[in-house]
């Protein structure tokens, strides 16, 4: 007896191929690694190997998270985290990629700040917005977080030649006339959309979060920003 | 402002630990991918690993070494899963305190919501990482570890007003763990019924930000002070927001239990199993709920895959094999329910109180069929497992024996069961009560309730006097008196946590003394083993460890 696939049948596939493609990615990761340490001096030729991996799990990560908030019974799984911690984390992860490339990574956050957020959802917003400083930084990045006015604002910035004006201009008119980013032809297009909806999700206070792309970052370079409404920090009293 | 250098290496705000010369387990059904996990730690300076391929191996190993780290991939194949491992590891006690047990999954979502407050792994990693992002994430969880450590090892020992005053200390003291400690400071709170403190706790922490598990935690108030529909509604949403909240859909099944709506408790347990099918408890407890709403195939498939998922873990028990006996017997397929009973009794050869209970029910099956001789020959099996382990026999399995006995008319046999349980519960008025019920249905009531208020007075009056002599003085004499009873009635709480206080008071006087201490330690474990724990018997193994200094 055979059926059509259903909706379930695509949903178990896609978390089924994820895990075995992350199996896979994992390895070659590792693979990677290894040559490396046996050649350390052209180290750096490995580096575009890491960043490619890299790539392929944010893409995936992408891919999956875009389909579950597109699911019905979506609701975001907001927890409460130490953003210094969180931000330290990823630049742990990517670490070995930017060291390979030359670049320099620098995290600046106060000790201690804190905030709500989807983890899963607003790393991967992060990973999409490193993976593109990292193609076109000259020498570093800054990655950053701080709490103002009601939002904690996660950003990243470069010193490479910053966005076209071109996109920006287009990025904001569509924002101006509240219509979809077109995401038809361009990866580009599908991390903005994609960092917008999440940003979106979040909500407190009557406020919603928002992204913002400029040229005029700390570095010089690009800068860009997901803000997200954050009360101040917690305090417990008993 | 950190650079990276300083986080993969030696600056000053970067990760200090070294993972070197610690006991480390890998845990992962394909080997490539062991061996890759093993060369990240060697090069962050951990020269040996074990590695386990699957469930089974993995807690062998653990029983056999005693891991710092254990590194233990979700999703195994068709064997357990990371999280069951962890969860037996933990039920036999193979994991000491300190053990880091970090959970590797394919997906964020999962992360935090898996199981219960206890068995929470320290850390979750999502694949695929690299070795800096794994140094990172050892050395932040041994630094917790470390910063934690005085609660987790008072909650281990069970002595859980101290674990919260420690963690009271250390969470006004402004600790960086602020968020794990409180984490743990609710679910004590929650443990030792202080219901009001946990509310005003949880909600402070709620009016601030949105943390799943404070919610959670309030569900749980919401459920103690029986306002359960506020509590559905709480555990509802849990769910909603994070489909594997599992126990979030156990909490509203036990809330929809207690408002007596059966088929919606169902309906939240059937959703978990289908989420993770593995619990053996869920399971059971799915299909004994569609029993009752007169849904046999669910009761019988959720009895089958308790038994499947039990077969190999430390969480099966008579319970599924029962379950499946009722139903096999209600469709009136007495052959299934045999062989059904025959693979319970090879299952549970290892476990004499599951075992009891099974063989019983086999007698009982076999009565019941007119095999008057088969049962004879079972009930004889149950009653040479009954004396061989009177110890670790829990009274409901000594009860269905005494039942069955009586019902054969083994006198003898029934009798002494009878009698047994009315000395070892002569404080337990709910047993008595079942006990009198039971010699009443079976038509025994003429010549055994004489026998039951007998037993239970004998020795009511022995703890009295025992009670007594301490009072005036005279612990030697107390101990004696008691420890008497204590051989009597070897599974009574009362006479266990007294005789256990006469040697402390004792010690008190006299000083610590290795034969007493060795007497109440093993009158305590009675009581732990028997299941009986209680604030009192917590506060007695405090006293003892004081002594010990």
């Amino acid at each position: 007896m055979t059926s059509k696939p259903s909706k379930n049948h695509f949903e178990a596939a896609l978390a089924l191929t994820i895990h075995d493609v992350k199996n896979s990615l994992a390895l070659f990761l590792d693979r990677v690694e290894a040559l490396q340490a046996r050649d350390e001096i052209a180290g750096k030729k490995y580096a575009d190997f890491k960043y490619e991996i890299k790539r392929i799990n944010n893409n995936l990560i992408r891919l999956l998270a875009l389909y579950k908030v597109g699911a019905e019974n979506f609701s975001l799984q907001s927890d409460f985290y130490y953003i210094d911690d969180f931000l330290t984390e990823i630049g742990a992860e990517y670490a070995a990629v930017l060291k390979d490339k030359g670049i320099e990574l620098i995290i600046e956050c106060s000790d201690g700040l804190n905030a709500s957020l989807d983890k899963g959802l607003v790393h991967g917003v992060l990973d999409n917005a490193l993976n593109n400083a990292a193609r076109y930084t000259q020498s570093k990045i800054v990655l950053k977080a701080v709490q103002k006015d009601g939002f904690l604002i996660l950003s990243v910035q470069d010193d490479g030649p910053g966005y076209p004006e071109q996109m920006l201009v287009k990025n904001q008119q569509q924002m101006d006339c509240n219509t979809d980013i077109d995401v038809s032809n361009s990866t580009t297009g599908l991390g903005i959309f994609f960092s917008q909806i999440v940003a979106g999700l979040h909500q407190a206070n009557g406020d919603a979060g928002f992204i913002k792309m400029t040229n005029q970052g700390d570095l010089g370079g690009s800068s860009f920003s997901i803000h997200l409404p954050s009360e101040e920090a917690l305090n417990i009293e008993l | 402002m950190n650079s990276l250098d300083m986080l993969t290496g030696s600056g000053k705000s970067g990760p200090q630990v070294s993972i070197s010369g610690r006991q480390i387990l890998i845990v992962d059904d394909f080997s490539d991918m062991r061996i890759a996990v093993r060369r990240m730690l060697r090069d962050l300076g951990e020269e040996t690993a074990d590695m386990a391929s699957n469930g089974k191996d993995a807690i062998e190993k653990i029983r056999h070494n005693s891991y710092d780290i254990v590194l233990c991939d979700y999703n195994l194949g068709d064997g357990k899963d990371g999280q069951q491992i962890l969860e037996e590891a933990h039920h036999m006690g193979f994991i000491k305190p300190s053990c880091i047990f970090i959970m590797i999954t394919a997906e964020t979502s999962m992360h935090f919501v898996l199981g219960a407050i206890e068995c929470q792994p320290d850390d979750y990693i999502a694949k695929p990482f690299t070795k800096e992002l794994l140094q990172h994430r050892l050395a932040k969880a041994v630094t917790k570890k470390d910063e934690l450590m005085d609660i987790y090892k008072a909650m281990h020992k069970k002595q859980y007003a101290d674990a919260i005053k420690i963690a009271e200390q250390q969470l006004v003291s402004k600790s960086r763990y602020t968020l794990d400690i409180a984490k743990l400071l609710g679910s004590l709170y929650l443990k030792t019924d202080n219901y009001e403190k946990a509310s005003d706790f949880f909600q402070k922490l709620l009016a601030q930000k949105y943390m799943p598990w404070a919610k959670f935690g309030l569900g749980q108030v919401y459920y103690q002070l029986e306002d359960y529909t506020k509590a559905i509604v709480v555990f509802d949403e849990l769910t909603a927001e994070n489909e594997y909240y599992l126990e979030a859909y156990d909490w509203s099944a036990k809330c929809s239990l207690a408002m007596d709506d059966k088929v919606q408790a169902q309906e939240k347990l059937a959703t978990a199993s289908r989420i993770s099918p593995k619990t053996v408890a869920r399971q059971c407890e799915l299909g004994g709920l569609a029993k009752e709403n007169g849904e046999l195939d669910i009761a019988s498939s959720a009895y089958r895959s308790a038994i499947q998922y039990g077969a190999h873990s430390c969480f099966k028990s008579s319970k599924e094999y029962l379950g499946m006996n009722e139903i096999l017997l209600e469709k009136g397929d007495t052959l299934k329910a045999l062989s059904n009973l025959k693979e319970a009794r090879d299952q549970l050869k290892e476990t004499p109180a599951d075992l009891l209970q099974v063989v019983t029910a086999t007698a009982d099956v076999h009565a019941g069929k007119n095999g008057k001789e088969e049962a004879q020959r079972y009930l004889e099996q149950a009653a040479k497992i009954y004396q061989e382990n009177s110890s670790a026999i829990p009274n409901e399995a000594s009860l269905t024996l005494a039942a069955t006995a009586l019902k054969l008319d083994d006198m003898k046999l029934g009798t002494a069961i009878v009698s047994s349980l009315a000395e070892n519960n002569h404080d337990d008025d709910e047993l008595l009560g079942d006990l009198n019920a039971m010699v009443n249905e079976t038509g025994h009531a003429d010549e055994l309730s004489e026998i039951i208020s007998s037993s239970t007075e004998e020795l009511r009056a022995l703890n009295k006097k025992g009670i007594q002599l301490a009072e005036s003085g005279q612990l030697k004499e107390s101990l004696e008196l008691l420890e008497k009873a204590a051989e009597k009635a070897p599974n009574s709480k009362a006479f266990n946590l007294n005789t256990a206080l006469a040697c402390i008071m004792l010690m008190k006087k006299n000083g610590a003394d290795d034969q007493l201490l060795f007497k109440a330690r093993s009158h305590l474990e009675r009581v732990e083993k028997a299941g009986k724990v209680d604030e009192r018997y917590a506060e007695l193994t405090k006293m003892l460890d004081a002594l010990k200094r």
